[in-house]
């Protein structure tokens, strides 16, 4: 299979640490909606993945942790099926996929992260310490007992984020993290982010924010049906992939799994492409 | 006062089994509705309740009145999947699944019943309801029922709640959520068989949804939102039993009608929830509508 990594970044071997997903096909009812041949995120970095609308960002995320039932391939933690290690892959929803006239607290929620250790069991004072800890890191300590019907969208962000924390996985997926957040709470969840990061943990997040890409991620992969471009931000973003991606989305009948052009290339001004 | 509340149920048997039979379905269904409204599948148990009519005449017309309770389980059982099924498996919405199940069902059911006129079947009653008709038979199979439903839920109640709130994470970490959808179903199938006797395949539709509304206007946890429906479910049963005996009203109407008035306290007391500005300024005004903007 051919490399979209290239370049400055280490090609991944199969048995390399981290998350490696392997001509992964997802859809809904047996149509396919996203083909990704080769997505690799290691540990230790922030991998975004990004992409026009109905491009399938989401629902590559969604076949990844068997949310969604793929056609084909497989997608691998640290040389082992993902299936089979469900509780080491946390998954962060998207805010708007949620009932937030739910009745439970804020703690209840971030104590669902345990979960899947603790099954129907009695929780542990460690369970009790994590969650602690979770609530603390994001910011809602003190709205441990406040019902979760009385947070603004920047504190149910958080309040995810902290639940998936408290799940202590290998990898974090995230869906649209900082969709309809303030400032302060954006920077607070790529603060954690980048932490989490640095403890080894694989953290993947769908985002449709390239500036924000731009300065958080060490890693971009492009899908719009497919893997447009990977790599570094400077190079996976270049204005030629990014017109390629954003106006392919249109007609996804051509597939672009070309190589990026270079960064250097002058794009031609492209409706649906503000620059 | 004892004339009003102990005399009835000193004086005759089957108003005492009545009044068991009252108490264990107002906890039951209180614990169901909870689940049913926060799930928002309140109309779930409107539509198993409508078939399992068919499951009652036939039932009782193969194995004559101890039929009934089981025939009306078997025909829950299998509309509740069925419509589960339906919902998974074809773009069909729940919703309109639920309406072409139990019409259907419900239909063959009054068809069967207009066609052969079993003498044992008072239409009546199983619509809505006859608690003094409860036989010590039907008190020990709702008994059974009803705690083996109390008992799940229990056990279970960590999965169910985060099953109810967020299913895709549910699904995300390993729990089999279509076998827990069954599941689901056939605790509610269970539930409404244990309540025929009492309110009646029509009227348990508001015992399934009522209690666990008004809980959840006084609550912020899915624990305490059940403790206070069952609470709600208790005294609306003990009032509306009472009711019904002193004054001849059928059991199912006094019960649904003390349940609603509790409802119009609860929404009396609840501090209505104000619009909160800050929530709905948060929400994206168009999150699908995003264009990216590359900075150069």
């Amino acid at each position: 299979m051919t490399s979209l990594d290239g370049g400055p970044q280490p090609a991944s071997v199969h048995e390399a640490p981290g998350l490696a997903v392997r001509d992964l096909g997802v859809g809904y009812g047996g149509a396919e909606v996203v083909r990704c041949p080769r997505l690799d995120a290691e540990p230790g970095r922030i991998t975004a993945i990004v992409g026009p609308n109905g491009g399938g960002k989401s629902t590559l995320l969604k076949g990844i942790i068997g949310l969604l039932t793929p056609s084909r391939g497989t997608a691998l933690l640290d040389g082992r099926p993902v299936a089979e290690q469900l509780r080491a892959v946390a998954f962060m929803p998207q805010r708007a996929a949620l009932d937030w006239d739910f009745p439970a607290q804020v703690r209840d929620v971030v104590a669902m992260g345990r979960y899947p250790h603790r099954g129907l069991r009695r929780r542990t004072r460690e369970d009790h310490e994590i969650i602690a800890r979770s609530l603390e890191e994001v910011g809602l300590a003190d709205l441990a007992t406040h019902p979760i019907r009385h947070l603004s969208g920047g504190q149910q962000q958080r309040l995810l984020l902290a639940r998936a924390l408290a799940q202590q996985g290998r990898a974090v997926l995230l869906d649209e993290p900082l969709d309809g957040v303030d400032l302060t709470s954006e920077q607070l969840i790529l603060d954690l982010l980048g932490r989490a990061a640095q403890r080894g943990t694989v953290i993947v997040l769908v985002h449709h924010d390239l500036t924000t890409v731009r300065q958080v991620a060490h890693h971009v992969v492009v899908i719009s049906g497919t893997v447009v471009a990977a790599g570094p931000p400077s190079r996976a973003l270049s204005p030629g992939v990014i017109e390629q991606a954003y106006t392919g989305a249109s007609s996804r009948s051509q597939p672009h799994a070309s190589p990026a052009p270079e960064a250097s290339e002058p794009a031609a001004r492209t409706p649906g492409v503000p620059r | 006062m004892t004339e009003l509340f102990v005399d009835p149920l000193v004086g005759y048997g089957f108003v005492r089994t009545g009044l068991a039979a009252a108490l264990i379905v107002g906890v039951v269904s209180a614990v169901l509705s909870c689940l049913l409204v926060v799930r928002h599948q309140a109309l779930m148990g409107d539509a198993i309740s409508h078939a399992v009519l068919l499951g009652v005449v036939l039932g009782y017309l193969v194995m004559g009145r101890p039929g009934i309770l089981p025939g009306a389980l078997v025909v829950a059982l299998l509309s509740g999947a069925a419509m589960t099924y339906l919902e998974r498996h074809t773009s069909i919405k729940l919703d309109a699944v639920m309406g072409i199940v139990f019409t259907f069902a419900f239909a063959l059911g009054l068809a069967i019943m207009s066609a052969v006129e079993p003498r044992g079947i008072d239409l009546f009653h199983v619509l809505f309801g006859n608690l003094l008709g409860v036989s010590s038979v039907d008190l020990v199979v709702t008994a059974v029922s009803g705690a083996l439903v109390l008992a799940v839920i229990a056990v279970g109640f960590r999965a169910f709640e985060l099953w109810s709130f967020d299913p895709q994470m549910a699904r995300a970490v390993g729990m089999r959520v279509t076998g827990f959808e069954y599941l689901f179903t056939g605790l509610l199938s269970a539930t409404i068989v244990a309540s025929l006797q009492a309110v009646g395949i029509v009227l348990v539709i508001a015992m399934l949804i009522t209690p666990g509304a008004a809980a959840l206007l006084l609550t912020s946890r899915l624990r305490s939102m059940m403790l206070l429906a069952v609470a709600i479910g208790l005294a609306a049963s003990l009032s509306g039993f009472y009711a019904s005996f002193h004054l001849d009203v059928a059991s199912g109407p006094a019960i649904v009608i003390a349940v609603s008035l509790l409802f119009a306290l609860a929404l009396a007391v609840a501090p209505l929830r104000r619009r909160g500005l800050a929530r709905r300024a948060a929400e994206p005004v168009a999150a699908a509508d995003e264009v990216d903007a590359p900075a150069r």
